[in-house]
């Protein structure tokens, strides 16, 4: 065998049947081995969810109670104590469904961007497209986010908002963000796993952009009187346009504008498609 | 086997082509005081280890190959990357498909019982549910965990995990399987039915590579087998051959 060159190999190799095994596949191949694998990756976000249900007593009531606590503070802290209450007619439902929309974003980015130096445990042990690791973590977050919204229906009818038609769309816009921050996670997991140190700034540019995004206050109204590009860059601001997006379905004055619309569809359909060239370039060349 | 008849192509069903693995480490240097530690924490240099250097073998039908070593010799390094786990520096593994790996490192997920660890297991080899459903008692079977599979696989003893793994990856009898140092935990009654896991694999056309550090291991389940220190081929050939070279030089390792 020592008398044989690469070529060689690679031309007997051939002659035989035998194939690559030692890297991703091409694309088009990467992609069928992702669809063949549905179900692994469907029950990998099915367990990650009862892991974190046996994890704590109060279980999955935990996916409830959190935002509604946070609520409860920043109703405090924002709406009272800094006066933002005033920016809706109805800030609890404002405040709910941009506490419940963010949670969702942060939390599906936030596991996204760590999952591939998380599950060691798992990528040692079987083989398996990596890529299918981010989108298990956004599927899990998104059953999350939507067992726990249910109890925002409530809260609108309490509230003194009646049912519509228009409630029956809180799953779309659950769907869009985790799909935006599946986009995003694509990129930052393979930094993260390749610089360690990068996962420190991924709480911090979080923290950062919730301040932004209009989570306790109405963005068109605080960045009203600002110089025109702050305007347009909070405007434009991704996770600004979802919160509206999921408030709209309780509050139509929420409505984003179309060209808002538009925008978050094109910004999360090309983070996926190049998230996904990209992670798996990443695969092919680095494992 | 890396032997003279190489290039003979009947039954060919892998090839591993001068494999190089490295790995980057950032060089730990050990500073007099704490300002020189840390800036060479920060401005450190990489290391390069060398972990395997050019290896190249074939494996056939029916074979049964031995991988042996000290520890830190490079074999598992070269397992995980015929299983496709890991990628090498340099080379190529061409194979019918990819090898099952069994190895004693990781569990996939340690706080869910044995049985979602073999759901999961068998849904990553690419069954349906369906198939899964069915397959799953003669695993249970394999595995003979009988009520300890609903505990948590973190609450296993290494013998248990052993079989768990055994009964996920041979479960869908894999043409080439890989099995690293896991046959050495378990009890006789294990050991007896997982060399007659490897023996079937064999008889219906397929191969394994048995990877330990104990020739005893080595001599009964494998005919040929290769030798590794420090990265490096140290010897090949059939079993009863080979296995004396290593002992000699364990001897001498432990003079010294």
């Amino acid at each position: 065998m020592d008398a044989l060159t690469s070529e060689e190999a690679a031309a007997l190799a051939t002659r035989s049947g035998l194939h690559r095994v030692d890297q991703a596949g091409e694309f088009v191949a990467y992609l069928q081995e992702c669809w063949r694998l549905r179900y692994f990756t469907w029950n990998y976000a099915v367990s990650r969810t009862i892991l974190e249900t046996i994890q704590n007593r109060l279980g999955l009531f935990w996916q409830v109670l959190n935002p509604l606590l946070l609520t409860a503070v920043y109703y405090l802290a924002f709406g009272l104590l800094l006066g933002t209450a005033k920016d809706s007619t109805n800030f609890l439902v404002f405040l709910v469904g941009g506490v419940f929309t963010w949670q969702l974003f942060a939390s599906a980015l936030q596991s996204g961007s760590l999952v591939l130096s998380a599950t060691r445990d798992l990528t040692e042990s079987l083989l398996f497209p990596r890529i299918l690791l981010p989108i298990a973590v956004a599927t899990q977050e998104t059953l999350g986010a939507l067992g726990a919204a249910v109890v925002m229906y409530p809260i609108a009818m309490m509230s003194g908002i009646r049912p519509s038609w228009t409630w029956l769309l809180l799953p779309f816009s659950f769907i869009l963000t985790s799909m935006f921050a599946l986009g995003v996670s694509l990129f930052t997991s393979r930094w993260v796993e390749r610089v360690h140190d990068l996962r420190q700034f991924v709480p911090i540019v979080l923290r950062m952009l919730m301040f932004v995004s209009g989570v306790f206050y109405d963005v068109t109204i605080r960045f009203h009187k600002a110089p025109h590009v702050i305007r347009t860059i909070a405007n434009f601001n991704p996770p600004s346009i979802l919160l509206k997006l999921t408030r709209t379905v309780f509050l139509p004055d929420q409505l984003p504008a179309a060209h808002e619309l538009i925008w978050i569809f094109a910004i999360t359909f090309l983070l996926l498609v190049f998230g996904f060239v990209s992670f798996w370039r990443g695969e092919r060349r680095h494992g | 086997m890396a032997d003279e008849n190489a290039t003979d192509e009947r039954d060919l069903i892998l090839i591993a082509d001068h494999i190089t693995i490295e790995y980057e480490v950032l060089a730990q240097r050990h500073g007099r005081s704490a300002a020189e530690r840390i800036v060479s924490q920060v401005m450190g240099r990489k290391q390069i280890i060398h972990a395997v250097k050019d290896v190249s073998f074939v494996l056939r039908r029916g074979d049964a190959l031995g991988l042996i070593g000290s520890n830190g010799s490079g074999k598992s390094s070269l397992v995980r990357v015929l299983a496709g786990l890991q990628r090498p520096t340099k080379g190529a593994v061409w194979a019918t498909s990819t090898p099952s790996m069994l190895a004693m490192s990781g569990v996939m997920m340690p706080d869910l019982s044995g049985a979602r660890n073999i759901r999961l297991g068998l849904l990553a080899l690419g069954l349906t549910p369906d198939e899964v459903a069915d397959l799953y008692p003669h695993v249970i079977e394999i595995t003979g965990l009988r009520e300890s599979i609903h505990l948590p696989v973190r609450t296993y003893s290494s013998g248990m995990r052993a079989r768990l793994k055994f009964g996920i990856a041979t479960a869908r009898a894999p043409e080439i399987l890989l099995v690293d140092e896991a046959l050495g935990t378990g009890d006789s009654r294990f050991r007896a039915s997982a060399e007659a896991r490897l023996a079937e694999i064999q008889s219906n056309a397929g191969a394994v590579i048995v990877v330990n550090h104990n020739a005893a291991t080595i001599e009964e389940t494998t005919k040929t087998c290769i030798w590794m220190e420090k990265g490096i081929v140290r010897a090949s050939g059939r079993t009863s051959d080979v296995l004396p070279m290593y002992e000699e030089f364990l001897g001498t390792q432990k003079k010294h």
